[in-house]
Parts: C-alpha cells; structure tokens; sequence
C-alpha cells in the first residue's frame, strides 16, 4: 500500500469521525470543529462544513436534532440500525451484533445510548481505519489486510444496510439545510466508500 | 425540497495533490476522543449466559410476578413467576408487548425543554434535550419561587399509575413542600366500583373471587378473559370455573367472558341496579336468603310476599297486658350477621318484581328469576362479580351496591366460593414526613384540594368520610376556574390525563394554563405537549426498584419490580430517583428539608441512610418491604432469610385466606354486612350537616332520585344519560381492549396488529361495533367510515357490523385516537389519530357519591356515514 492509500484512508477516517460527530447536538463545539475542517481535502467534510458556516438561525438545528433524532415523539429520522434492519424496535439480534463487534476489539461501549446508533457505527468504521492506518505504518501487511476486511464487513453488514434507508428519510424529513445535507452526504458518502472497499477487495483478491 | 446541489462524487472525494497541505486539518480530527468507546484494553467477549430475571408487570392492574429472560444484557421474552401463589407463573398476552415499549425508539431518552412558549393543540412544543441538572434546578427553581411567596398550594402533583412506591413522591415530597394537590387517577379508574361493597361492608376496595370453589358466577360489567383484574390467572382458570359453575355475564356487550358463557344478559345500559333489585326481590319472595349469614323471621314464616310491607317489629300479644305491663314488641326478623333487611324490603324491593324489572332492563322476567333462583340455589358458593359497567355510571354506586349486596342476602360474602378481600400483608409504610414540615409548608397544606372534592356537589364519600375520595377529572375545572385556587407549578407521572379522562379537551386547556408543567414518562403523550420539561422515567418492568400487591386464588402476593436490564438511556426512577434528585436541588437552593427526610428511609440491613438516588431507591424499597425477608421480623406467609433470597424469588406470598373471619367483625357501623347502611346514612348525613342542610337536599343537588330513608339501601336510580333518545338514539359502551387496558401499548405494532382480538375490532384499525339490524335501518355496510356524534363531540371510525352489540347500542373499546404518542399510535403523528378516541365522545359526569368519573351509561350518540 502506497502514500496515496494511506491518505485516502485518513481522509475516510475523517469523514467518518466528522459524520460521527454531526449526529450529536448542534452545540457550539460541534460548530467550531466544522469551522476547523473548512479547509478539508474531503469534498463531504468541505461540503457539511459549508452548510454549517452557512446557517441564519441557529436556534432551529437544536429542534430540528431533536425532531430528527431524539424525540420525545415520533422520531423523523430514527438513527439506529435495528430499526432498519429489524422490525422498527431497538435492541434486535443485529443490535447484539454490533455490540459483540466492539467487545472483540477490545472497546468498551460507553454512551447511554443503543450500540447502533449511527454516531456509533460511524466512530467505530473510523477507529477500524486508524488501525489499519497503524497497522500500514508498522508494514504489517497481515494486520493492515485483517483490519481492511474488517471494514468491509462491517460496512456491507451493518451500517451500509441501513445507512441508505436512513439517509434518505433524513434528507427528506429534515427542516434545516444542514440536516438535509447532512442525509445527503451521509449516505453519498457511505454509499461510495462501500463501492471503494469491495473493489478494493476484488483487486487485490 | 431535496438540496440535489450537494450530490458529490468519488473524483470529487480527494482534492488531488491539495490535500497533502491539509494534513494539518485531518490531524485535528484524528486527535478528537473518542465519544463512544474507551479502550478496554481485552480483546474478547466474556460470553454471557440467559438469565431468568424475576419482575413485575402493570400492564394492567393484574399486576402478575414475571420472570424475563435476559440475553447479552437485552430483554427478550417473559413468563410467569413460578413462585407466586396468585398468578401461578401464568403471564397473559398483553404482558409481552412491554417488549416493544422498553425498546421502542419512540421513548423519551433524556430530559426536554419546550423551545415554544405558547401552548395548545396546534403549538408545536419544540422540545430540546437538555441536562438532568438543568432540568432539575429548573424545577426546584419553580418550587423555591412558590415558597418565597408563601403560594406552595398552588404546586400539584398528578399521580397515574403507580407502584407502592407512590407516597414517595406523591405523598412525602407534596406535604413537604407544602400543598394539598396530590390528585390521583383513582377515579377516572374505578372507585364508584368501591363504594358498594364499603357501603355494606366496610371494604373500600376490590373483591377476591373464589373461583376455585364456586358453582355460580354472575359478571356484572365484568369481562375477566380480557380485563378485570387478574387476567391470566383467571384466563387459567375459567376451563375448570365452565365446568364446574353456572356462568352469567350482564353486559350490553358480548364480552369476551360473555362469549364463554352459560348464559349472556344483553342488559340495556344503565339498567344494572334494576335487575339485582329485582334479583333480590326473587331471592326473598322464593325463600332463598341464606340464614346462616341473613337470619331469619323469628316464626321461621317467610313474609316476604310482593307488593307487601312486612312490619319491622311484632306487636306483642294482647294477653300479656292483662296483669298491667306492658311487653316489649320484639323484632320480626332475627338478624345474624346482615343489618336492615326488612328495611331494604319496605324501603325498595318490595315492588320490584321480574315483571318490573324486565320492562327496564330489555330482559324477559322468566330468565332473571330463574337466574335469580340459581344463583341463590347455588349459594353460598355462588358470587356477583361486579366490575366498572354497572358503577361507573351517573348514579352508579348504587347500582354497584344493589348487584354486590346480593353476595350478602346468599351469605357468600367472605365465605368459600364467594366473595373474599384481600389477604393480609405486612409491607410498611414510610417515615412520616410531619417533622420535616415547616410553617410554610403546614400553611400550604391546609388550602383546600384543587379537584373541589367535599364541596356540596361532590360528597365523594371515601370510607365514611365526606371529601376523601378523589375528584380526579374535576380537577382540570378547578385549574381553569382557579377555584379553590390556581395552579402554577404542576408535576405528573405515568399518566396521561388529555387522553384518558372524559372530555379531555378541558385537560388540554387546563395543562396549557398551568405557567410551569412538567411530565415524567417513558413515552411522551398527549399529557406532554403540554409540558415545559419532560423527564425520562424508567420503564417499570424492566427498569426500576419497587414493589405492588394484588390478591386471588386465596392468596396475595407482594411482587417486586427489580431492573433487570441497564436501560438503554439516562433514565430514572419517578418515584424515588427523582424525587430524590429534585430533593438535592432543593438543598442546594436552601430548603433541605426533603432531602433530610429521604435520609430517613434507611437500609434496614446495614442501618446506612442514602447518599445518593440508587441507595435512595434500593433503600426505600427495603424499608417497605422488611418485615417480608427479615427473618427476625416474619409475620406470616412466606419466609425468607433476607434480603437476597427475597429479591431473588421476586415474590412474597400471604398466608391462605380464612374463610368467615369476618363475620360479625365487619368495618360498619353495626359490624353487619348492612342492606340498610348506616355507614353511608353517617356519612351522607355528616355532609350534609357540613352545609347545614338535609340529606335529599344533598341527593337532590347531586343528582340522585332518591329521597328518603331509600337513600341508605342499596337501590334503583334511573340511568341519567347526555342527550336525547330522539336525537342521539344510540347509547355508546365503552370498554377495555385486552391488548391495551390501560392504555399504554397504543404505540405497539403488535397491539394494532393483532387488534382483532377484540371481537369485532380490525387490525389496525378502530371499529365501532353496531348490531346488524340497526346498521341495516341506517343504510350502513361493514368498513363504512362513519361518525360518532355526542352532545359534547364527534370522532371518525370504521363501522363493523356485529350481533354482538345489543341493538340500539354502539360498541367501541378504548384506546384508539391517539394523535400525539409516538410512530405507530396515530395515524399521522400530530395530525390524524388512528381512529377516535371514546373520551371525546363521553360526557364529563360523575357518580358524586364516589367521586368517579362516568364512562357507561352515559353517552348518547347518533351514527353518521361519512
């Protein structure tokens, strides 16, 4: 693997710790953060934080978040993967999952929150590709490949399956700008980098 | 609109050799923490083996012992608790839909604020997540405002459903902080269902069944297949109770008990109190009272003939004047352990035959006397079963008095096969709270209570005392009218009052008048739009410390509710948690008396008050329940070596009911089961005598008919209905669905699924059930959109033809109508409910005696097509 993976990786390592980040409340931090990474070499980044920079009233992200998001009525957007995947309830089979994914590398969930939600899976697909990047920097190829593939599984079993569905009802259900891009982006981005990885696969297999 | 501006592509992703300049900025994010993980350093999963975990479920008032089965810390099936003596480790249906609240994405997952200040039905609150210490300060912030101004009256605490420990936060922290206003929903529930047997008795509460030993059963408005009481324990039991009894079901509905049935009495609405006058009638003219419990004319000569007084006293005979003294008249009638039978007769029954009776009640005079006869043939071990039909009418407890003093002219009251009450339990109650009231709060308490219980109109006669029982729905009229006085700070918990009371528009207008609300609830309602915060609670099976009691099958069991999961969110206990935590604002703001008391509730094993809400609530729930697993403190029943071993079983059972012990020694009066009640003549009268007034003057201004010395028997009232026969010809029934009850699983796919379970209902739908032949005059088909219009309002629903709707009846269960509580529930979320709800249709009135709500009998509708 060549310098120009290896940037690719922490750009897509970027994109998802930021994507992480902008599912969680519109507070100043995360405006100031958006406001760090303007000058981003990742289009996506570059594009949510133009429409952060972009907004009039602030006052509406935090209800529209929660519209979206949190409730407490009829979640617009809800962001956990069971609801997708299973029957529309949380803490499915594919919840345990996920959960049981972070156990084996050696994570401790944390957030009182479900293991599916999408700020979740996304930080977990980027600390999957800062092992790998470590694993790049050390030359060892066995790991890089292992934590590639692991990415990949992931991505195609979890979060890429339900990523989409979600998005799309994000995108439409949102009041704000920032959120219907935020959808937009999300799932362009996650839709994409899912392409990337099984092609990368098939090159290399 | 969709911003398609932002479509992006893979050339677009990596800025060619640009980037490599910005590596600065991805450092940036490469240095951010992680938010959702710490290192743990071990790589493998310790595999984590199912477990029974024991609990309790109130998804209706059955409250049964259950065991979940818990799998990688998630819930994922139930069944019953194998260890109580009361629900025999049966678990009904509705129990495991509780799988689809605890887990519902739609639950309230931390404390909101409202972002809109205008409040009402069409203003979007705009609620945002804010801290649990935000949150909190702001409610003490409200609470320390009203005690510098010397107003803590004017601070309320709405109570739902509750566990035990209720006193907590509905009780200790309201007289702490200084007010009067704890309103419970007990009366949008079933208390007028109370009143009959305190009123002949002395029981103000539910009946036991002894089902196992009974041969004859009449369900009165009650339908325990689906909704009275223990459910499962009876869905267990009825195979044996069919084959074994008689089987009676007095219901303008066939109900799912009714469609089990020997024999179904398609009552018209509100006759109740007709027939079991008429019953009685039948039971004395045939000779059939049980002596043993009744007594007997002193000649052992049945006088009761029809149309005919029957003289209290025997005149003594003329021979015994002669010598010059004059001889004692003795009474006619030798009574045992029942009072005022030959009043009741003179006063009530004596006219009240079957003929008379069937002109009322739409039910052929042969069949109610020979019902009559076989209840009474079958006695003692035959029971009247009397739910919320017959008595949560205008004028209902006395219909409720009249059906239930039947179980004491057979002399099955308290005996084998009859009706029992509750076995005896000894859980304790908690620190009292007196010495931590301080002036302002004694000041406070002694306003009078916002739901104007104990005014002239509302008697509401809790066990003998005139302005005990609660008014709950005429509390909305007192914070619109600001009488006694207004409301400015509110609290309410596991409850929804815009939805679940009568004409519940009042609530809604109410709760948008209150300047400071807040809502404790799993699931953000109706009740909540309203609200200035909403806190997240704990959802009781699966969530929380506490523990209930209910009582069948001979005995009573003490559940407790244990969490048996990590909740998914920050949540927190409503009865002790949180109260606990408002308690250490309030400390921190200067008043520190409530948290001085809560430090009372200490652990009983180590004597260690609490530091903080999880001892608080662990304690608490020690302290109530000690003398159960303290082996140094047994009683009775169940004996455990602590605490452990107690919470480990999940259930302490009583010890097995002893029959007749309570004969001779009842809570009345004369300590007689009473056919004349002194007991509600002591009460009526102290009421009245409160307004300088008489007793008709009372019944007059509350809207009974009775007049007299006929207002202290168990008699006949009239049904009073809303809207006239000519305009509003049909009488809606009302009733609970078997999936919901309580009306929590509203949001439940598995609830709307599978809604036809209740007969005549459809899958996700609200189906109001009209008898073919009525249907037939209106020109209405099956799945017809029709209206149904009352005096006080209209709601939408789909018409399902039914011959199990007496005619000139609508059928509707309640539950359906939601239009703000969560995804499923309504149609579209905030707009359209899901069919209509019952309470908007149902006139605000009240069975005054009893403060209850009405729900049967009451309303008057017309059916519309759409």
């Amino acid at each position: 693997m060549g310098r120009h993976t290896l940037l690719s990786d922490t750009l897509r390592g970027q994109t998802y710790k930021i994507l992480a980040e902008c599912f969680y409340s519109p507070d100043d931090e995360l405006m100031a953060l958006l406001r760090d990474v303007s000058e981003s070499p990742s289009a996506f980044v570059c594009r949510l934080a133009d429409v952060a920079g972009e907004v009039t009233e602030p006052d509406q992200l935090p209800v529209d978040h929660a519209k979206l998001f949190v409730g407490p009525y009829k979640l617009l957007a809800p962001p956990y993967g069971s609801v997708y995947l299973e029957d529309g309830r949380l803490m499915g089979q594919s919840t345990i999952q996920v959960k049981n994914l972070y156990s084996e590398e050696g994570l401790h969930f944390v957030l009182r929150e479900a293991p599916d939600h999408v700020s979740v899976e996304l930080e977990f697909m980027y600390l999957l590709i800062s092992r790998t990047i470590e694993a790049a920097n050390k030359s060892d190829c066995d790991e890089e490949r292992c934590y590639r593939d692991k990415q990949r599984s992931f991505l195609a079993g979890h979060l890429g399956q339900w990523v989409p569905a979600f998005a799309t009802k994000l995108e439409d259900a949102a009041q704000t700008n920032f959120y219907r891009t935020l959808g937009n982006v999300t799932r362009l981005f996650v839709e994409e980098d899912l392409t990337d990885l099984c092609r990368v696969d098939q090159e290399s297999g | 609109m969709k911003n398609r501006e932002s479509e992006l592509n893979r050339s677009e992703f990596l800025k060619g050799a640009a980037a490599v300049a910005a590596v600065a900025a991805v450092s940036t994010v490469f240095s951010r923490p992680l938010r959702a993980f710490a290192q743990a350093g071990k790589r493998s999963r310790p595999a984590e083996k199912g477990q029974w975990k024991p609990t309790t479920c109130q998804g209706c008032t059955s409250w049964c012992a259950l065991q979940i089965y818990v799998e990688d810390g998630r819930a994922v099936k139930m069944r019953g608790n194998p260890h109580s003596k009361v629900n025999l480790g049966n678990c009904c249906s509705k129990s495991h839909l509780s799988l689809q609240q605890v887990y519902d994405p739609d639950r309230v997952k931390t404390p909101m604020k409202r972002t809109n200040p205008k409040k009402g039905r069409n203003e979007d609150p705009g609620f945002v997540p804010i801290s649990w210490d935000e949150a909190l300060g702001t409610v003490a912030d409200k609470i320390m405002d009203l005690r510098k101004n010397n107003e803590t009256h004017k601070y309320m605490l709405m109570r739902g459903r509750y566990s035990y420990m209720r006193d907590v936060l509905y009780d200790r922290m309201t007289k702490i902080v200084g007010s009067p206003n704890n309103i419970s929903h007990s009366a949008i529930c079933a208390e007028a269902e109370k009143f009959g047997p305190y009123y002949t008795e002395g029981e103000w509460s539910y009946r036991q069944y002894d089902v196992n030993n009974t041969r004859y059963v009449i369900l009165w408005g009650a339908d325990p297949l689906s909704a009275n009481r223990q459910v499962s324990y009876y869905l267990h039991k009825w195979g044996d109770v069919l084959d074994r009894a008689t089987v009676v079901v007095i219901d303008p509905r066939l109900s799912g008990s009714a469609a089990k049935a020997d024999l179904w009495m398609p009552i018209k609405p509100g006759q109740d109190g007709a027939l079991a006058v008429a019953f009685a009638h039948v039971i004395l003219t045939e000779g059939l009272w049980n002596r043993e419990f009744v007594g007997d004319f002193a000649d052992g000569v049945n006088k009761f003939i029809a149309g005919e007084e029957v003289a209290e006293q025997i005149a003594p005979p003329t021979t015994a004047a002669v010598g010059g003294e004059v001889a004692e008249p003795k009474p006619a009638f030798v009574e045992k352990y029942a009072h005022g039978l030959l009043k009741w007769w003179n006063l009530e029954l004596k006219d009240k035959t079957p003929e008379w009776a069937a002109e009322r009640t739409g039910l052929p005079a042969e069949q109610i006397r020979e019902v009559a006869i076989g209840f009474a043939k079958a006695a003692p071990r035959a029971m009247c079963w009397v739910g919320g039909g017959p008595s949560m009418q205008v004028r209902g407890g006395y219909s409720c008095m009249a059906a239930h003093a039947l179980n004491g002219l057979v002399g099955s009251v308290d005996n084998v096969g009859g009706t029992l009450k509750a076995n005896k339990e000894y859980t304790s109650k908690f620190p009292k709270p007196d010495a931590f009231m301080d002036e302002i709060a004694k000041a406070g308490k002694k306003h009078k209570k916002i739901d104007q219980r104990g005014t002239k109109a509302f008697p509401a006669l809790k066990k003998g005392k005139p302005g005990k029982a609660v008014v709950t729905n005429n509390a909305a009229d007192g914070i619109l009218d600001e009488n006694p006085n207004e409301i400015k700070v509110a609290i309410g918990y596991m409850n929804n009052f815009a939805f679940s009371c009568p004409q519940g528009e009042r609530w809604e207008r109410a709760l948008a008048k209150i300047p400071f609300l807040v809502h404790i609830t799993t699931h953000a309602a109706e009740f909540s739009w309203f609200a200035d915060i909403v806190l997240p609670s704990t959802h009781h099976k699966y969530e929380k410390w506490g523990y209930v009691k209910s009582f069948a099958n001979g005995y009573r069991h003490v559940p407790l509710l244990q969490p048996v999961i990590e909740p998914v969110w920050d949540v927190k206990i409503d009865e002790t948690e949180i109260p606990w935590a408002i308690a250490e604002k309030l400390a921190e703001r200067g008043f520190d008396n409530l948290l001085r008391h809560y430090k009372e509730y200490k652990d009983p094993e180590t004597g260690k008050a609490p530091t903080n809400e999880k001892e608080f609530a662990l304690y608490a729930l020690k302290y109530a329940t000690h003398k159960l697993w303290d082996p140094a403190k047994y009683q009775a029943g169940d004996k455990f070596n602590g605490w452990e071993e107690f919470r480990a079983a999940g259930v302490w059972n009583s010890a097995p009911y002893h029959f007749r012990k309570r004969w001779g020694k009842m809570k009345t009066k004369t300590k007689k089961f009473e056919f004349y009640s002194e007991t509600l003549k002591a009460a009526l009268s102290a009421h009245a005598k409160k307004y300088n007034t008489t007793v008709d003057d009372i019944l007059s201004t509350c809207n009974y008919q009775a007049r007299g010395g006929r207002a202290f028997v168990p008699h006949y009232e009239e049904p009073y209905m809303w809207g006239d026969e000519k305009d509003y010809p049909f009488v809606l029934v009302d009733y609970k669905s078997r999936l919901n009850r309580e009306g929590r699983t509203a949001n439940c796919t598995w609830y709307q699924e599978f809604k036809y379970l209740d007969a005549g209902d459809a899958a996700w739908d609200d189906v109001a059930k009209l008898n073919p032949t009525d249907a037939g005059r209106l020109g209405i088909k099956d799945g017809d959109r029709i209206q149904l219009i009352s005096q006080t309002g209209q709601i939408e629903c789909t018409a399902g033809l039914w011959e199990g709707t007496r005619p000139g009846t609508v059928c509707k269960c309640y539950g359906q109508g939601h239009w703000a509580y969560g995804k499923v529930a309504a149609k579209v979320f905030g707009k359209s409910p899901r069919g209509g709800n019952n309470n908007d249709i149902i006139p605000v009135d009240y069975d005054r005696l009893s403060g209850s709500t009405t729900r049967h009998g009451v309303a008057r509708v017309k059916v519309v097509k759409v």
